[in-house]
């Protein structure tokens, strides 16, 4: 049998894999932190020597490796031709293929003949890696330093010797340091893993033939991800979202926009018309705005194998430096799990123009990076506490979202932390830990339900901070399934007082007394269908089990329960047929420009104030538009006397998105109101507690 | 036959239920299969001991390996069960930890709740990490919050409360309380199931065990009452997930420790042979139709763990470490794009491999090994199944066109390579998790695949030696007879070994040695010869993942503890610092009444030369050969061949590769020497 036949193939492949296996089941047993062996929020991978990547598990998380070709890339530019046996790398930086600071890379090459022809990297995050609150993530964060040491690609080890003075030098500026000591071993202990797996395979097979195999692998990646682009219909789609950002304490969403391209075989995403970076968290890295986009496309197109760099031939990304999706120095970039969430989500969006029968409701938007922080008194220790309570995902054809689970883009990584775990570790305790009732977006097919999560800080003081998103404008639904309820922090004062946070989704350094509580409710996942076309026994059953109140399965779903969950048939039938749409049909009036914004950008929808009354809109509702497409088009209400009666302004993004043409009809649907007193877009109700 | 001669087991497999009577006066073992009665296991059960005529009133000890538990888990089908559970935490057992099982799925969902909603209750009640009572449950409250339900009209009730495992007060109360209200219904708390941390995990285990408590206890009935008829007085034994056997009226109360009752049995089977053997380490790997079960023996003694999950849900009850791969012989091989897979889909027991002629049509692993002449077309399979290398070839011919370049002999040996590949891959991450390198271990194979891939799964993996024990497609019974008697007892106790005194940990071993005591003398078992094992587990401060250490005393010395660990952690991960504070976290114990050893014997003749019985062409990396087909039950002790050959016997074929050398040892196992493929 010759080397190169497909079974030689096989067998080297799936050996890289077991390679990335066997360096994560190594992570899991020998680190530190709870967030690793826990969370397991760390991934392993091989890289070639060319720094393509070869071999990810079934296990590792695709937030982690899809980004880390760029990471990669940026080690090896740096240290082009200067690379030795015994070096290892390290870096985080944000702004060079990196996510955010907490996640740390590790490269190490894997030499035969002289030359570096593997490497193998493992990307973990650390609790802390310095910066202006426990936990280095901080909502409120404006520059980067803010949020960490950041560390450029640079040499750990050289030639098998640590660089002491760079080790004390990042550990001396991280809290729990002895913690991250014990974690960076351990992904050293991983590197070494592969190193000698590598060299068994070596033993085996020539390295000419490995390579080979290799080649051969990516290719065959690359020619099923073309073909099945092929199959796409060729035109462009659009997809525009938000991020939620505070200036000066005053919500001012930044704008996100994906234009994607099939031509042929190949894809492109172009991200012009996002906003301009902002000082805020919501920056990111092309790298993290990409690798968002490639997980949507490979969940869409061949979710079957695992990914190489074959993948990303066919495609091709354009961002201009200095916007939120390619950030520039120095502005934070803490909420790049919440970039990619968008970017996948509108990766998917402008997908489902095409393909609607593969698309899902959103999911949560967030990882809800939720931080507590403070000396611990019974050991005079500092801790950092960091849990990423998930919420539901998102409804779909054949079945509903599942409530409190992990998103697309995660994997075997458990988000959600033992209560045992947390109160032996922490000064803290759980008070409750349940299921979210009527957060879902209802639907045919409903969302899952979020998390009610609460904790007490038990501490003289601690601080609590927040990286989270998805907390005004919500988890969207699609072919007309509702949005997800959305997420929402608030803390609870040892005298029952209930304070939601000022910037809803974002908070840094909050200060916590002995007995505060941080409520946390996680976002319920997006709908799919409409809810009065779910069947009234599904609807009566969620009742029974109290995912669902009696007044939602009436008002929303039009089904008529007892609170013990018995179906009245005939009252619901009577009241689905007298049921009237919760939307508003208006005629689509063309205009330049429909976004505003001060350092941010957001789309308004201007009507005729006549009208608006008629409709029952008001001037700063959160409002979505329904057109011809399973994704809705969010922005905020303008009464506005220049504009015709019964109609709606609409820019040429906005049509193309929604696929509709001046004078054609668009729904549009309230999302949420503000109150009197709430600051301008940024309104709702505090946490249902 | 003479009382007190003779013991049987019989093992419940999905296909088959397999048995064996052993002679102690004659140390003769017959085995026999009959077929299985998914729905009645209990028929099955008595047609095994009719068909070696086991006289139930004239056995000394009757050991049985059930899937009673496993099915009613995987088919969904245990009792209706409710929970009582700490106020705010009812939802526990929907929200698990949140992971995915799959990545790039958009649509994947969860396994549903073990228990619906609306049968699980709270009580106001708070047991803290470090065991300190927070609030004590109020019987009368308890009551109020049960006023909506009628108790007894469940099943089974789950009684788990958080941190339970520091201090069971609570729940014991609860149940007491509870006992009162819902009559006979059985009770399970999770301090008594598996009282370890992580209440998800523990919750999950209390409740399948409530779950299947009730058909446990059925059938455990019924096989008793069966036997007592039959004239036998003493308890029945039955295997444990952990390779030790325990009395049905234990098992009747901790069901869950039963799931791997099977597999289990195997690896306690392997463990005795390769004791025999003179092996102390010894990777044990169990192929069957659709998957294969890898355990690790290291020193002489099975690796445990308490980590362990079916159906999607987790178990926290100790059990052999074992890992099953979803390939198997009955593994379907299928072409995607231009990528071969193995797996893991399989084709079972029915329709089964092509070559079966029951209408499967998928090419599988075993019609690649058919193919290669590796099985023998004349011999059906288990003397049942017989075999159509037509449509073998046949199936294995419809990938080929998906694969240019590829002739159907090359295809058939490459989807055997692969399996491999993926099954060393899996046997890898077992030893490495464990610290260990496969090249220091012995590979025991059985079950009905295992002997025909053991040489090159070897190989794969840089192993030199492996062991086929007699009836390999019998051990897990066989297992049942060479089990001891056993069970675990562990108690959480998380607190740095610095500030620990010997006494502590002294006093916590007499609680639980006492409480082991208890357990054997309610089964009226002779106390005076148990023997005790114990153990704690212990980790970096700061760490989650622990390292079990043995200790030879009651009273370990915590510093020397910790000295151990930190020799342990720097062998199982390169890394150790002498100078971190070091945790307990679980003392243990395991009590045990061992059997005696029982030379099984075997059929093999005690002289004479090998004789092969034909020659046949097989194909080996490319190349076909000449190859000697072997009777095993005809390969005298002490004889020695060189590969290539094939030995066959009753429900297994071994493969000897061209570079190998098998030898046959003086208890009849064959030993192989394994080449370079």
């Amino acid at each position: 049998m010759s080397e190169l036949d497909p079974i030689a193939v096989e067998v080297v492949t799936e050996r890289l894999i077991a390679v990335v296996r066997e360096m994560r089941a190594t992570m899991i047993r020998a680190a530190y932190s709870v967030t690793i062996t826990e969370m397991k929020d760390f991934s392993c991978a091989l890289f070639d020597g060319e720094g393509r990547l070869v071999a990810q598990s079934r296990e590792d998380l695709p937030v982690h490796v899809v980004p880390m070709p760029w990471t990669v890339e940026a080690i090896l530019e740096t240290y082009d031709g200067d690379v030795h046996p015994g070096d290892v790398f390290l870096m985080n930086d944000a702004y060079r293929g990196g996510t955010h600071l907490n996640d740390v890379t590790m490269l190490y090459p894997i030499f035969e003949d002289g030359a570096a022809v593997f490497f193998a990297a493992n990307r973990s995050h650390w609790d802390d890696v310095g910066g202006m609150a426990p936990g280095s993530m901080s909502g409120l964060a404006t520059e980067i330093l803010q949020e960490g040491v950041r560390i450029p690609p640079i040499r750990i080890h050289e030639r098998g010797v640590p660089n002491r003075a760079a080790l004390d030098l990042l550990f001396n500026n991280m809290r729990v340091p002895e913690n991250r000591k014990g974690d960076f071993r351990a992904m050293l202990s991983t590197c070494r893993v592969a190193e000698r797996r590598v060299r068994e395979i070596l033993d085996r097979h020539r390295l000419e033939t490995v390579v080979a195999c290799v080649d051969r692998d990516v290719e065959r990646t690359e020619s099923r991800t073309r073909e099945r682009i092929r199959a796409l219909p060729d035109g462009t789609y659009h997809a525009e979202d938000y991020l939620e950002f505070y200036h000066d304490g005053v919500f001012d969403p930044v704008l996100l926009r994906l234009a994607l391209t099939v031509e042929n075989d190949t894809v492109r995403i172009d991200f012009s018309g996002s906003s301009e970076q902002v000082a805020g968290v919501v920056n990111a890295s092309l790298a993290v705005s990409a690798a968002g986009a490639v997980i949507a496309l490979k969940a869409f197109l061949d979710p079957e194998d695992p990914i190489n760099q074959g993948i990303f031939a066919p495609l091709a990304f354009t961002a201009a430096p200095g916007t939120v999706v390619n950030a520039t120095p120095p502005v934070p970039c803490g909420a790049h799990a919440e970039i990619r969430r968008r970017t996948i989500t509108l990766t998917a969006a402008a997908l489902a123009a095409a393909l609607p029968e593969r698309m899902a409701g959103d999911m949560q938007g967030t990882s809800n990076h939720t931080l507590i922080g403070g000396v611990d008194d019974r050991t005079g220790r500092n801790y950092v506490f960091y849990e990423v309570p998930v919420g539901g995902s998102g409804g779909f054809a054949e079945h509903d979202g599942s409530s409190v689970f992990g998103t697309v883009d995660w994997a075997d990584n458990q988000p959600i932390l033992p209560v045992e775990a947390i109160e032996t570790h922490f000064p803290l305790e759980v008070v409750r830990e349940e299921i979210r009732a009527d957060s879902c977006g209802h639907g045919r097919r409903r969302g899952g339900l979020g998390l009610r999560l609460e904790i007490r800080s038990l501490g003289r003081r601690a601080t609590f901070s927040l990286v989270s998103d998805r907390a005004i404008v919500p988890p969207f639904g699609v072919l007309g399934g509702a949005s997800g309820a959305p997420n929402a922090y608030a803390i609870r004062s040892g005298n029952g007082e209930i304070a939601a946070l000022a910037t809803p989704g974002k908070a840094s350094g909050v200060p916590l007394s002995r007995d505060d509580v941080v409520v946390a409710h996680t976002a319920g996942g997006g709908g799919y269908g409409a809810p009065r076309e779910r069947e009234p026994e599904l609807v009566a059953a969620d009742v029974a089990d109290g995912f669902l109140s009696v007044a939602v399965a009436r008002d929303v779903y039009g089904v008529v329960v007892s609170d013990a969950g018995d179906l009245d048939a005939g009252a619901t039938e009577t009241l689905r047929t007298a049921a009237r749409p919760d939307w508003r049909e208006l005629a689509v009036v063309g205009e330049d420009e429909s976004c505003v914004g001060d350092l941010g950008r957001h789309r308004m929808f201007r009507v005729h104030p006549r009208t608006a009354a008629e409709r029952d809109l008001r001037d700063d509702d959160l409002v979505e538009a329904l057109g011809d497409v399973p994704v809705p088009l969010r922005g905020w209400v303008r009464a506005d006397g220049e504009m015709p009666t019964d109609s709606v302004s609409l820019d040429s993004w906005g049509q193309r998105q929604l696929r509709v043409a001046e004078g054609s009809p668009v729904r549009l649907r309230l999302l949420r109101r503000r109150d009197v007193q709430d600051p301008p877009l940024a309104g709702g109700p505090p946490p249902e507690t | 036959m003479d009382r007190n001669s003779f013991s049987v087991g019989v093992d419940v497999g999905g296909t088959f239920t397999d048995v064996v009577l052993f002679d102690r006066a004659e140390r003769r073992a017959l085995v026999a299969k009959v077929p299985s009665d998914p729905r009645n296991q209990s028929v099955a059960f008595m047609n095994a001991l009719a068909k070696v005529g086991a006289d139930p009133g004239k056995v000394e000890r009757v050991l049985h390996g059930t899937t009673v538990a496993t099915n009613a888990i995987l088919e969904g089908k245990g009792g209706r069960v409710a929970l009582l559970t700490t106020e705010g935490f009812r939802d526990i057992i929907e929200i698990g930890r949140g992971e995915r099982t799959k990545l790039y799925d958009l649509k994947l969902v969860k396994p549903p709740p073990l228990i619906p909603r609306p049968d699980r209750f709270e009580v106001a009640e708070r047991t803290h990490a470090d065991g300190a009572i927070g609030r004590a449950v109020d019987a009368d409250g308890l009551r109020a919050a049960l006023a909506s339900c009628d108790p007894a009209s469940y099943d089974a009730w789950a009684v788990c409360f958080l941190h339970a495992y520091a201090n069971p007060a609570n729940e014991e109360a609860a149940r007491d309380t509870l006992a009162e209200m819902a009559g006979g219904v059985p009770i399970s708390t999770s301090s008594s199931v598996a009282p370890e941390y992580r209440e998800y995990e523990r919750f999950s285990t209390t409740v399948l065990n409530a779950a299947v408590a009730p058909a446990m206890d059925r059938y455990l009935g019924s096989v008793e009452d069966r036997l007592s008829d039959g004239g036998h007085a003493r308890p029945m034994l039955v295997m444990q997930s952990s390779g030790g056997v325990m009395t049905a009226r234990a098992a009747r109360r901790l069901p869950a420790a039963t799931i791997l009752s099977g597999p289990a049995g195997g690896v306690a089977g392997a463990r005795a042979i390769a004791r025999d053997a003179g092996m102390a380490n010894v990777i044990t790997c169990d192929m069957g139709g659709t998957s294969t079960d890898v355990a690790l023996i290291e020193g002489g003694e099975i690796r445990h763990t308490t980590e362990g999950r079916i159906a999607g849900y987790p178990t926290r009850i100790p059990q052999v470490d074992i890992v099953t791969v979803g390939a198997g012989g009955g593994s379907i091989a299928s072409v995607s794009g231009e990528t071969l897979r193995v797996g893991p889909e399989s084709a079972g027991a029915r329709p089964g491999p092509a070559c079966y002629g029951l209408g499967g049509e998928a090419p599988t692993v075993t019609d690649a090994n058919l193919l290669l002449n590796r099985l023998d077309a004349g011999d059906p399979l288990s003397g049942e199944i017989t075999l159509h290398p037509g449509l073998a070839e046949a199936a294995i011919g419809r990938l080929k066109a998906s694969l240019p370049g590829l002739d159907t002999m090359a295809l058939a040996e490459g989807i055997v390579h692969l399996a491999t590949v993926k099954m060393a891959g899996t046997i890898r991450e077992v030893s490495v998790y464990r610290g260990h390198d496969p090249r220091d271990f012995v590979l025991l194979a059985y079950g009905g695949a295992g002997p025909m891939f053991a040489s090159e799964l070897a190989s794969e993996l840089g192993m030199t030696s492996v062991l086929i024990p007699p009836h390999p497609g019998n051990l897990s019974a066989l297992g049942l007879l060479l089990s001891p008697l056993k069970r675990d007892f562990v108690r959480t106790m998380v607190r740095r070994l610095s500030d620990m005194e010997a006494s502590e940990l002294t006093a916590v071993h007499a609680e639980l040695r006492a409480g082991g005591v208890g357990e054997f003398e309610a089964d009226r078992l002779p106390v005076a010869d148990l023997e005790f094992e114990r153990s704690v587990d212990v980790r970096y401060v700061g760490q989650s993942s622990t390292l079990n250490l043995k200790c030879a005393t009651d009273s370990p010395d915590p510093a020397t503890l910790a000295a151990e660990f930190h020799a342990a952690h720097e062998a199982a991960f390169g890394h150790s610092d002498a100078d971190e504070p070091v945790e307990l976290v679980n003392a243990r114990i395991s009590a045990a009444l061992p059997v005696d050893p029982l030379d099984i014997g075997c059929e093999a003749p005690a002289g004479g030369s090998a004789t092969p019985r034909e020659t046949r062409s097989v194909r080996f990396r490319g190349r076909t050969v000449d190859c000697p087909v072997h009777a095993r039950r005809h390969l005298p002790r002490g004889s020695e061949i060189r590969g290539p050959a094939i030995v066959g016997e009753t429900g297994s074929v071994t493969v000897v590769w061209p570079s190998d050398v098998l030898r046959v040892d003086p208890r009849g196992n064959l030993r192989l020497e394994v080449g370079r493929k």
